[in-house]
C-alpha cells in the first residue's frame, strides 16, 4: 500500500532522511519512532507531498507519487493527515470540518458519510458544535474523522496524541486502533512516545538521524534490539560489561550467561550485556545481594536501582509489596537466558 | 532537462515546488515598485551637488540638522517619560480609574500633531483665552510679562510628545504585561523595593520593546511636517518643501531627502542592533495575574492624575477647543466646500486602503506559500516605506513619474501628434502610489500577524483533503482573516486621512483633502474655520484607538477578561 524505496530528503545541505525503505501492506498500522530531530516528521511530509525527495521514490497504492523529478500534488494523493496541533478549521462546525474533503460527493452522500463518521468516532450529536466547544479528546476524534472522510489510501498521523492529557493518551490510541482496524485503513504514525507507539502499531521503525535502525514488532524491539541505539531508546535497561568465554558463554559480574554471541566477538573479547529491569528478579532467598540505591513507585511494582558489589548499577522490577528502603541489601536472581549482547565499546 | 530539474531542486529546497511561480513574481514586482521611490531618492546621494545644494550646505543645512536632532532628542525624552511611566502605573499599580485610563491614554494617538499645534496656538497666543485671563487677573499689559512662546522648537517638542507617547506606552505596556510574575517576585524576595524592581528588573527586560517604540516615535518626529512648518522651525522636511517649491530645485530637494533618509535608516539599524543584543526576551509563561501595588493615600490620586494629565493635554483640551470653534464656524463651513472635502478624502483613503489590503494579502500569502529567503526579503522591502517621511516619498514618487509622463508625452507627440499631458504625476495615481509606499507596512503587518495565527498545518490538512490553493484561500483563509482585513483597511484609511506632506506635494491642482484644507486655513490664521475639518480627522482617528484598546484589554493569556 505504501512503499518507500531508498528515500532521502534534504533541507538545503542538511540531510533529514537517509536512504529509508519501508513497506506497509494494506490495513497495516506502522509507526516511526525516534528522538526529536530524527527526521520522522520529514518522512510524513514527503509522503504527503509537501517535501521533494532527493533520491528514491514513494509509491502509494502501487502508483509512483514522488521521485526527485516528479511530485504529485498533495490534493491529488488521497492521503489523510492528522497533525499534533490538529489544525481543525476553527470557523467551521464539526460536520463541516469532517465534510471539508467531501466536496466531490453529492449532498446526500456527504450527509451520510459525515453521519457514519460521527457515529464511528463517538461524536453523535456534536455535528453543529464548533471546535473550541469540544474537549481535547473530541477535537482529536474530529481531526481523525475529517482525515478519514474521503476514504484515503493511507492515514498519516504526526504525533497526534502529544497534546492530550495523560489519561486520553492511554485510551484514545487503543480506540482509534479499533476504528482503523474495523475499516481496514493503512496507517503510518510518527511519535517520540513509546507507549503511544506500542498501543497503536503492528510494526515500529526506530529512526536515528534520518536513517532506519530497525523495523520490527514492539516485542522484538524490546527484547531483540539490533543496535545499541535501539536498546537504549526502547525501554529501560543498563549495559553490563562481560567477557566472552566461548561461542555460547559470557562471564559477567552476575555469573555466567549462556546466550548468542555477536559474530565478530571471539573468546576473550569484551562485550556488553543488555539487562532489562525484568531480567533481574527480586528473591529474598537468593544468595546474591545488592544494595538499594533508589526506587520508584509504579503502583503495582517498584523499579529499584541497585548497586552490585563492584558499584555497578542494575535495574530490578519487583512487586510493590516488596518495600525496601534505600541502603538495604536485597536478594536478586538474574534470569539471563535470552539477553542481547553487543560488542564492547572500550 | 536533467540540469533544469536539478536547478529547480536547488532553488526550492523541496518546499511547495509544484506551485507556479506567479506568487514569487507578484511579490517581487510589488516590492520593487514600493522600493522605487526610496531607491530614486537614495540615488541622489551619489549626485554631485549643484550650486543650490552648495548654497544650502553653506546656509541652512546645519540649522536643519541641529533642529531635527534637537527635536528628536526632546521628543524622545518626553515620550519615554510619559509612555513608560503611564505603562508601568496602569499595569502594576492599583488606583482609581486605572482600567479606564489604561485605554484613555491612547486617545492622543487620534490627534495629528499639526492639529493640536494650531489648536494650542489659538489657546495660548497673546489674544487667546489663557493670556486674556492672566491679564484680567493680574492687570498686566502687553510687555509686562513673559509667556513661553508656543510657536518655537520647544513648543514643537511638546506637541509631538503629547501625540506620540502612546507608541511607547503600547509597547512598554505589552512588555510589562508579558513579564514573568516569578522574576518580579524573586526580585522582591531578594530585598528590592517596588521602585528598585522597576529600575533593575522590569525596565531592562522591557528595554527592547521600549527601544522599538522609541524608534517609531523618532521616525514620526523626523517625518513631521505640519507642526514644524506651522511653528516656523526649519527642519529637513520643511527644508525639502522649501527647496522644491520655493527654490524650484528638484535635485537639491532630492539630495536633502537623501540625507534625511540616511538618518532614518541609521535609526532602523540602531533598533535592529539593539534588539540583537537581547538574549533574554522570554522570561517564562506565567498565566497568573500580575500582582499589583495598592497605592495608599495621596499617591493613589497622584497616579490617577499622572495618567489623566497626558489625556487631558493631548486630547481632551484640544478636542474641546476644536469643538467650541466648530460650533461657531460649522454652519458656514458645512454649506461651503466641506462636503466636497469629505468626498475627496474618503475616495482617496478608500481606494488606498482597498489596494493596500489587497497588496498585503498578496505579499503575506506569497510569503506563506514560498518560504524562500528571497521572497522574505522582498516582503520586508515592500514594508520599508513606513519608516520614510512622507515628504521624501513624495519627492521619490514625483521624479520617476514625471520622467515617465514626459517620455509618454514625447512618444505620443512623435507618433500620434497629440500631447497626453501629465497622466501620472499630476493625478491621483501619484498620490495613491505614495500613500501605498508609506502605509503598505501597516496593512502588511496586520495581515501577516493574522496569517501566522493560522497554523501551517491547516493549509497542509486542507491540501491533503483535496483543496486547491484557490479553494484554500476562499474557504479557509478569507473567512479566517475577514476581521483582520477590515482592521488593516481601517488603519490605512485613517493614516491616509491624517497624512499631510505627501498630499500637499502630490495632490492634483485644486484638489483638496481635509488635512490639507485644515492646514491651509490654520496657516492663514483662520483657526476657527479650520476646526470642523480638524475635528473630523481627530474623530475618525479614534477608530484605530478603539481597536487597539480592545486588544490591550485582554492581552495577558489566562487573565480574566475585563469587559
Amino acid at each position: 500500500m505504501l512503499e518507500l524505496e531508498s528515500l532521502s530528503v534534504d533541507y538545503g545541505t542538511q540531510r533529514a532522511v537517509q536512504d529509508l525503505s519501508i513497506n506497509l501492506t494494506p490495513g497495516q498500522i506502522g509507526c516511526l519512532i525516534g528522538p526529536s530531530g530524527c527526521g520522522k516528521t520529514t518522512v510524513l511530509r514527503a509522503i504527503g507531498g509537501f517535501e521533494r525527495p532527493t533520491t528514491g521514490r514513494i509509491r502509494l497504492g502501487g502508483r509512483v507519487v514522488s521521485t526527485p523529478d516528479h511530485i504529485v500534488a498533495p490534493e491529488e494523493r488521497r492521503i489523510g493527515m492528522v497533525f499534533q496541533d490538529l489544525a481543525l478549521f476553527p470557523h467551521l462546525t464539526v460536520a463541516r470540518n469532517i465534510g471539508f474533503g467531501l466536496h466531490r460527493y453529492s449532498r446526500d452522500q456527504r450527509r451520510r458519510r459525515i453521519a457514519g463518521l460521527l457515529e464511528l468516532t463517538g461524536l453523535e450529536g456534536m455535528d453543529q458544535a464548533y471546535p473550541h466547544e469540544l474537549s481535547g479528546g473530541q477535537q482529536q476524534r474530529v481531526a481523525v474523522a475529517r482525515a478519514m472522510a474521503p476514504r484515503p489510501t493511507i492515514m498519516l498521523l504526526d504525533e497526534p496524541f502529544s497534546s492530550l492529557d495523560p489519561e486520553l493518551r492511554e485510551s484514545l490510541p487503543r480506540e482509534l486502533r479499533e476504528i482503523f482496524r474495523g475499516d481496514g485503513i493503512t496507517v503510518l504514525q510518527v511519535t517520540h512516545d513509546q507507549p503511544e507507539a506500542f498501543a497503536m502499531a503492528d510494526e515500529i521503525g526506530v529512526l536515528r538521524a534520518g536513517a532506519l535502525e530497525q523495523w520490527d514488532t514492539a516485542y522484538a524491539l524490546y527484547h531483540m534490539p539490533q543496535t545499541r541505539f535501539v536498546a537504549d531508546f526502547i525501554g529501560e535497561g543498563i549495559m553490563l560489561p562481560g567477557e566472552v568465554i566461548d561461542e555460547r558463554h559470557i562471564d559477567t559480574e552476575l555469573g555466567h550467561v549462556r546466550t548468542r554471541i555477536p559474530e565478530q566477538c571471539s573468546a576473550g573479547s569484551a562485550v556488553d550485556v543488555l539487562l532489562r529491569p525484568d531480567d533481574i528478579q527480586h528473591d529474598d532467598d537468593s544468595a546474591v545481594k545488592a544494595r538499594v540505591v533508589d526506587r520508584t513507585f509504579r503502583g503495582a511494582q517498584f523499579l529499584y536501582t541497585l548497586a552490585l558489589d563492584s558499584g555497578r548499577r542494575v535495574l530490578c522490577l519487583a512487586a510493590s509489596h516488596h518495600d525496601h528502603p534505600p541502603g538495604e541489601y536485597i536478594g536478586i536472581r538474574p534470569e539471563l537466558d535470552h539477553v542481547v549482547v553487543f560488542p564492547g565499546t572500550a | 532537462m536533467a540540469s533544469l530539474n536539478a536547478a529547480a531542486r536547488a532553488v526550492g529546497t523541496g518546499r511547495h515546488l509544484w506551485r507556479p511561480d506567479g506568487w514569487a513574481l507578484g511579490v517581487g514586482l510589488v516590492s520593487l515598485l514600493m522600493a522605487l521611490p526610496i531607491l530614486v531618492v537614495a540615488s541622489y546621494a551619489l549626485h554631485p551637488g549643484n550650486e543650490v545644494w552648495a548654497h544650502l550646505v553653506d546656509t541652512v543645512l546645519v540649522d536643519y540638522i541641529t533642529n531635527s536632532l534637537l527635536l528628536a532628542a526632546g521628543v524622545g525624552v518626553g515620550t519615554l517619560t510619559i509612555g513608560v511611566g503611564t505603562a508601568w502605573l496602569t499595569v502594576m499599580c492599583e488606583f482609581p480609574f486605572r482600567r479606564n485610563l489604561a485605554w484613555l491614554v491612547l486617545l492622543p494617538m487620534a490627534m495629528p500633531a499639526y492639529i493640536i499645534a494650531y489648536t494650542y496656538t489659538g489657546i495660548l497666543e497673546f489674544a487667546g483665552p489663557v493670556q486674556d485671563t492672566l491679564r484680567a487677573w493680574t492687570g498686566w499689559q502687553h510687555g509686562d510679562y513673559w509667556f513661553p512662546p508656543v510657536r518655537s522648537l520647544g513648543g514643537a517638542i511638546v506637541m509631538l510628545t503629547l501625540v506620540l507617547y502612546p507608541y511607547i506606552y503600547l509597547l512598554a505596556r505589552a512588555a510589562f504585561i508579558e513579564q514573568c510574575v516569578c522574576v518580579l517576585e524573586v526580585a522582591r524576595t531578594l530585598g528590592l523595593g517596588p521602585f528598585a524592581v522597576f529600575r533593575r528588573v522590569a525596565l531592562p527586560l522591557a528595554r527592547p520593546a521600549i527601544v522599538t517604540g522609541l524608534t517609531l516615535v523618532l521616525m514620526e518626529t523626523l517625518a513631521d511636517f505640519g507642526t514644524v512648518k506651522y511653528f516656523g522651525v526649519s527642519t529637513f522636511t520643511t527644508g525639502i518643501f522649501r527647496t522644491w517649491f520655493g527654490l524650484g530645485d528638484q535635485a537639491a530637494a532630492a539630495q536633502l531627502s537623501a540625507v534625511l533618509l540616511a538618518f532614518v535608516f541609521s535609526l532602523i539599524l540602531l533598533e535592529r542592533w539593539s534588539r540583537r543584543q537581547r538574549s533574554y526576551h522570554h522570561t517564562g509563561h506565567a498565566y497568573q495575574a500580575l500582582p499589583t501595588y495598592h497605592l495608599q493615600g495621596a499617591r493613589r490620586y497622584g497616579a490617577t492624575a499622572a495618567c489623566a494629565l497626558p489625556v487631558l493635554l493631548g486630547f481632551a483640551i484640544p478636542a474641546g477647543q476644536l469643538a467650541v470653534w466648530s460650533w461657531q464656524t460649522a454652519p458656514a463651513q458645512l454649506s461651503g466646500p466641506f462636503p466636497q472635502l469629505v468626498a475627496n478624502t474618503v475616495t482617496l483613503a478608500g481606494i488606498t486602503s482597498v489596494l493596500a489590503v489587497a497588496l498585503a494579502l498578496l505579499l503575506g500569502y506569497g510569503r506563506r506559500l514560498r518560504r524562500g529567503a528571497l521572497v522574505r526579503a522582498a516582503v520586508r522591502i515592500a514594508g520599508l516605506g513606513y519608516a520614510v517621511p512622507g515628504t521624501v516619498i513624495a519627492v521619490g514618487v514625483i521624479i520617476p513619474l514625471a520622467w515617465l509622463d514626459n517620455t509618454i508625452d514625447g512618444l505620443s507627440r512623435d507618433y500620434l501628434g497629440l500631447s497626453t499631458g501629465l497622466i501620472l504625476s499630476g493625478t491621483l495615481v501619484a498620490l495613491v502610489f505614495a500613500y501605498l509606499v508609506r502605509f503598505l507596512a501597516v496593512s502588511l503587518q496586520t495581515v501577516e500577524a493574522a496569517l501566522t495565527k493560522v497554523s501551517i498545518h491547516v493549509d497542509d490538512t486542507a491540501r491533503s483533503l483535496g483543496a486547491t490553493p484557490m479553494r484554500l484561500l476562499r474557504r479557509l483563509h478569507l473567512p479566517l482573516l475577514r476581521g483582520s482585513l477590515f482592521t488593516a483597511g481601517l488603519l490605512v484609511f485613517v493614516d491616509v486621512l491624517k497624512e499631510l506632506p505627501a498630499t500637499m506635494i502630490l495632490r492634483p491642482f485644486d484638489f483638496n483633502t481635509l488635512a490639507v484644507r485644515t492646514f491651509e486655513l490654520a496657516s492663514d490664521e483662520q483657526l476657527a474655520a479650520a476646526a470642523p475639518a480638524a475635528l473630523a480627522i481627530a474623530l475618525t482617528g479614534i477608530g484605530p484607538v478603539v481597536l487597539l484598546s480592545r486588544s490591550i484589554a485582554h492581552s495577558r493569556p489566562g487573565h480574566r477578561k475585563h469587559a
